[in-house]
């Protein structure tokens, strides 16, 4: 594992004085809370902070159309009901509203990921945090879920420049689906995704049987689950995929959303993750060694947003904090425990061992057919990296374990 | 070009979006749950893969879900879609030059010199980071004791908050402090607002509930016509949330939630004072004292489900619905407050509607 890793962590403090609206679940306000957290623990001693340019138009025309960029830059709520035709066609005005400084909150947002990315393409750092980013449901041409430009999509285009291939995780309670529909032809970027699915639950997509199309097939990865999952199931199976896909794919370089909409209690989520068990996941995927561009995402209890992403910047930084908040501008969103960790509730896990041992076995199987797949490019040497550990006594005796589960540690010859 | 499938709207009856937390969704969820058996798995006719080959359609043994003693009740009562409405068809990823990326190459380096300049402008550099540890420098300390005769009071509260702020700022220095956007952040934001102003600002957003129809942002822009939307969102979520909460945790800890933006634990009008000085008398509590319940918290609880008709995130037909749990609203505003009838005079998108 690398001795030591140098952060370069990106806030403007513009990006938090925006409102959606009266009762809109999203507020970029628990961006601050999150930020002036992170410096009261004094982690800013341990990482350089940076404030991002605002992406410019060219820039997120690089992945959205040019008339969707064109109408979020022009659009206000003073004329938006002149263009009732292009509010429908780019999805605005609902979930997705207009608010003043709509697009320049857009462009600081969109910015932090694409700066990141290029630090990381430089190696000037080798993990890039962007807590305000992680906007993953917007579309080439429309807004959706809150999320109108769509920052990791943005981000990972930077990366490609460098790298051959980029593994996308995400752990938002929501698919993913901008990134996995943008990347979904292509086996340059492997997107992963654990999510809450069925129900018609929100966006609807992200079974497991969509797995990429074309020279993309195989290379989108769906973990659908269900109302409830509690830490153990959730980080045993995610320990057990990304270590086959980083074993298989074997990624230059790994962009993480940390949507904590999946924590217990989240005003539109439906798991039962404590802050530990979400940023477990991060914990694991730090440890592969691998360049790392770390997002937020969805949270919706702004309290407990930032709180997680104040642990897993902790985590990033091999920092352990402790439990109780030191006084701060915004004690009173954390009181009266005025606790870093949240307790989980009594909600009963719907994911039964079957139905998980199932899922796992689809996605492992599927991940097989990569390892034969004489197309995948293997141009970019990567780096030794450390494949952790993963204990396998944890697992449940009676759940059928893959032959191919077992592998590990593999090391593949490059071409 | 494969068009993206549409679900028809005909096919489904109710709306759900994005906000909305399906009420014993755990309990109908259970009707879609794999059986207590293990489905044996077979290659697809295409061999793409491994998938389950059948669900079966009235198997009632589940392993976790258990048939709980209360029916489960589908929202959708009519018959002729409910095979539709139990497997609904997944949504099928939309292909084509409108929906995927442009792969770019890999060189290695980027084309564009010029965007290399962008790469985030330093506010706080890299530090000498083996010198403060090996200094003994505590990163990652938490609260520190707190020795006050007045513990848990307003101004024992308040001078524990200025004396953060004030080590962050010698900490990082002003120019930083400022940078960062600490200027803006907590109530101290206050003290660019008058009295007056701040009475104004309470009278308005009460006033103007988004559940009645009314929206007080736009009022609120009305009202202060010279401050900027920052500086009002900067008040707004710097000071009158933060004060709201402060009450919830004084009365209501329970149930304070501070993402409700309806949620009042006062009558406005009894209150004697609503400055930022004078805000609360006392927090009510030690801050070292727990009072959160873990066995009790109203939180989990589940809003009234909605079946999804297809759409991406249609809004709510019950503008109540929108976000608050149904609990909370009732209590505040009445069962009556969930028959809402818009105005036809407020017609601007930007309200909630």
């Amino acid at each position: 594992m690398r001795s030591k890793d140098r952060i370069s962590y990106f806030y403007d403090g513009d990006v938090g004085n925006v409102y959606f609206g009266p009762n809109h679940p999203m507020k970029p306000h628990r961006l601050c809370m999150t930020h002036h957290l992170v410096l009261s623990y004094d982690l800013h001693k341990k990482m350089e902070i940076y404030r991002p340019h605002k992406a410019y138009p060219v820039e997120l025309a690089q992945f959205h159309s040019v008339d969707y960029v064109e109408f979020l830059q022009r659009i206000n709520l003073d004329t938006q009901h002149l263009f009732p035709e292009e509010m429908a066609k780019f999805k605005l005005g609902e979930d997705c509203p207009v608010f003043d400084d709509m697009f320049e909150f857009c462009q600081i947002y969109a910015g932090g990921t694409i700066d990141a990315a290029r630090r990381l393409n430089n190696q000037l750092c080798d993990i890039a945090i962007n807590w305000a980013g992680g906007l993953h449901h917007a579309k080439k041409c429309e807004a959706s879920g809150f999320c109108y430009i769509n920052d990791l999509v943005l981000g990972i285009l930077e990366l490609l420049k460098y790298h051959a291939r980029v593994l996308y995780i995400d752990i938002d309670v929501h698919h993913g689906d901008g990134v996995e529909e943008a990347f979904y032809f292509t086996d340059r970027v492997m997107t992963v995704s654990f999510h809450k699915y069925g129900n018609l639950f929100f966006p609807g997509s992200g079974d497991v049987k969509e797995i990429g199309e074309r020279e993309g097939k195989f290379y989108a990865i769906n973990i659908p689950l269900k109302d409830g999952i509690d830490d153990t199931s959730f980080t045993r199976l995610f320990k057990t995929i990304i270590s086959k896909v980083v074993e298989t794919y074997q990624p230059g370089v790994i962009v993480l959303q940390c949507g904590a909409d999946s924590l217990a209690g989240d005003r539109l989520g439906c798991f039962n993750l404590s802050i530990d068990g979400h940023a477990e996941c991060v914990k694991f995927v730090k440890k592969f060694g691998l360049p790392l561009l770390v997002t937020g995402g969805g949270g919706y209890t702004k309290e407990n947003v930032a709180r997680c992403w104040t642990v897993e910047t902790g985590v990033l930084l091999d920092t352990e904090l402790p439990n109780e908040i030191p006084d701060n501008e915004y004690i009173k969103y954390f009181a009266p425990e005025c606790s870093l960790r949240i307790p989980t509730g009594h909600i009963e896990n719907f994911n039964s061992k079957s139905y998980l041992g199932t899922i796992k076995m689809q996605v492992l199987e599927n991940l097989r057919c990569i390892q034969h797949a004489p197309s995948v490019q293997m141009q970019e040497v990567p780096p030794d990296f450390y494949i952790p550990d993963f204990d396998e006594d944890e697992k449940n005796p009676d759940e059928r374990i893959d032959q191919h589960t077992q592998d590990k540690h593999i090391q593949r010859d490059d071409e | 070009m494969v068009q993206k499938r549409q679900l028809a709207e005909e096919e489904y009856d109710v709306v759900s979006s994005k906000h909305l937390k399906l009420e014993n969704s755990y309990q109908f969820v259970s009707c879609l749950e794999f059986p207590l058996k293990d489905v044996p798995l077979k290659p697809c006719s295409s061999a793409d893969g491994l998938f389950p080959i059948e669900i079966p359609e009235n198997d009632c043994q589940f392993e976790s879900g258990k048939i709980t003693d209360q029916q489960t009740t589908l929202v959708q009562k009519d018959d002729s879609y409910s095979c539709l409405f139990r497997y609904p068809p997944p949504k099928e990823v939309p292909v084509g030059p409108e929906y995927q990326a442009s792969i770019p190459e890999c060189c290695g380096y980027d084309t564009n010199d010029d965007e290399n300049k962008f790469l985030g402008s330093c506010v706080i550099p890299m530090p000498e980071s083996n010198s403060t540890v090996s200094s003994g420098f505590a990163v990652g300390k938490g609260r520190n004791d707190c020795f006050c005769e007045d513990l848990g009071s307003l101004r024992c509260v308040r001078q524990h908050i200025t004396e953060a702020r004030e080590n962050l700022r010698v900490n990082i220095g002003r120019e930083r402090f400022s940078a960062l956007g600490f200027d803006s952040m907590g109530d101290f934001v206050a003290c660019n607002w008058t009295e007056e102003q701040e009475q104004f600002f309470h009278e308005v957003v009460y006033s103007n509930p988004a559940s009645l129809g009314k929206n007080f942002w736009e009022k609120l822009a009305e009202t202060f016509p010279s401050r900027t939307n920052q500086e009002i969102v900067s008040y707004y979520f710097n000071v009158f949330v933060l004060q709201r909460r402060a009450e919830q945790n004084r009365f209501d800890s329970m149930n304070a939630d501070s993402d409700d933006d309806e949620l009042q634990v006062n009558d406005p009008s009894e209150e004697d004072d609503d400055s930022c000085v004078d805000e609360i008398q006392s927090y009510g509590f030690s801050i070292k004292d727990p009072v959160f319940d873990h066995n009790d918290d109203a939180r989990f609880i589940f809003e009234d489900s909605r079946v999804w008709d297809g759409g991406y995130f249609l809004f709510p037909r019950d503008k109540a619905d929108f976000l608050s749990t149904g609990s909370m609203i009732e209590e505040v505003f009445g069962v009556e407050s969930w028959n809402i009838e818009v105005t036809d005079n407020n017609d601007d998108e930007g309200s909630m509607n």
